[in-house]
């Protein structure tokens, strides 16, 4: 009898147990599922406070002057680098014939400003400058209307081959012609590759360059850099 | 209930004479099944473009390798197989000759790799419109594909 009764009395017992403890994994989860959520709220959307990786942005210890040059944007005609004062600016180099590579650099560019539009007062945004390094074949018409596609914000700018190269040999950022690929090629031929950095030039207001945007570039990552290295600045400003 | 079971058994019924239909001319080493092309899609042209890039994946479903030798298209000055090369922070495309799509292997064009290079365009091209390219390869075999024109997302 004794016996029967110590085989039962454990049944008995186990179903609210079994049952109190479902209870207790699913109050739990709910716990979790609310401290998630409260916590995904109160932090920034991004890690705000892990230092910007050097895959994403390099920054130069020692700034340098974006050197003034003369460039041509369609409808502005000739205009001077000195003019990009008072703004953050970003500068990638390509050209419109390029297929691959720069329209999806130029699609990154317009999501990154998609997200810092949200996220920033005008004032603050910066202005995203595509230069063109074949004037033989890009018209600043031509340029113009290829960045405008991605976003209206952008402008496109061309210059004089001596003017590009002034402009972009302190920074490292080079191109090339490729005719050599091309066994048929010669000097009347339109066809031509040009092989470009795809580095991506930060300038801050004073027309200095800050650092680079090395590629593979990824728009969420720019932008959380971005938006770390004006507040820095504003900061650093302040200080003084 | 019953009309469902009927019309399910059915549906296997076609199911499968559909995959022997496959098998037989699998079989036959009929050639228009042994390369497969998959999403064939070309980046939308921002108004001023010379230059666009053709995407893709090749499936090649024989035991034997396949190359593809050349592509063409009518209304472009030039029709090149293009390989994008990113070293050290430089990009450049090079052309290529032969590209090998293993025995029963694939191989996907995409940014920054192969693409079908295709330079002098000659009319507007926009979203939605298909384009053909024929593709040759070193079998002997010619496939007329057409490219969708697209933003991707």
């Amino acid at each position: 009898m004794t016996n029967e009764q110590h085989e039962t009395d454990p049944d008995l017992k186990k179903k609210p147990a079994k049952n109190s403890r479902v209870t207790k994994i699913l109050f739990l989860m709910l716990v979790l599922a609310l401290l998630i959520t409260i916590f995904k709220q109160l932090k920034p959307p991004t890690d705000f406070n892990k230092p910007i990786s050097q895959k994403t942005y390099i920054g130069l210890p020692d700034r340098k002057p974006l050197p003034a040059v003369t460039l041509e944007q369609a409808g502005k005609g000739k205009i001077s680098t000195e003019t990009f004062q008072g703004k953050w600016h970003m500068l990638l180099f390509g050209y419109t014939f390029c297929p691959d590579v720069c329209p999806v650099e130029l699609s990154i560019l317009h999501k990154m400003m998609d997200q810092l539009r949200k996220r920033l007062p005008a004032e603050q945004l910066p202005q995203i400058v595509f230069i063109s390094v074949d004037p033989e074949r890009d018209s600043p018409e031509g340029i113009e209307k290829y960045v405008k596609h991605f976003d209206s914000d952008f402008i496109g700018v061309t210059g004089e081959d001596i003017d590009l190269k002034v402009l972009t040999l302190p920074f490292g950022i080079s191109w090339m012609k490729e005719r050599s690929t091309n066994p048929e090629a010669n000097t009347a031929d339109k066809h031509y590759l040009v092989s470009h950095s795809t580095t991506i030039v930060l300038v801050n207001p004073e027309t200095n360059v800050t650092g680079f945007f090395p590629a593979p570039h990824s728009e969420h990552e720019m932008t959380i850099a971005y938006e770390k290295i004006i507040k820095k600045e504003k900061s650093n400003a302040v200080e003084k | 209930m019953r009309l469902k079971n009927k019309f399910q058994s059915r549906l296997l019924r076609y199911y499968f004479s559909g995959l022997l239909l496959f098998f037989l001319l699998a079989c036959g080493a009929n050639n228009a099944v042994t390369m497969e092309i998959q999403d064939p899609w070309i980046r939308t042209p921002p108004p001023s473009a010379q230059a666009l890039a053709g995407f893709m994946l090749l499936k090649n479903n024989s035991d034997k390798p396949i190359t593809l030798i050349q592509a063409k298209a009518e209304g472009f000055q030039k029709v090149i197989l293009h390989q994008s090369i990113n070293e050290k922070g430089m990009h450049r495309m090079e052309p290529v000759e032969n590209i090998i799509i293993p025995p029963k292997g694939e191989l996907r064009f995409h940014h920054g790799s192969y693409h079908i290079m295709l330079m002098g365009l000659q009319k507007k091209i926009q979203s939605g419109d298909s384009l053909p390219i024929t593709l040759v390869f070193d079998n002997g075999q010619e496939k007329l594909v057409s490219f969708m024109v697209k933003t991707p997302d």
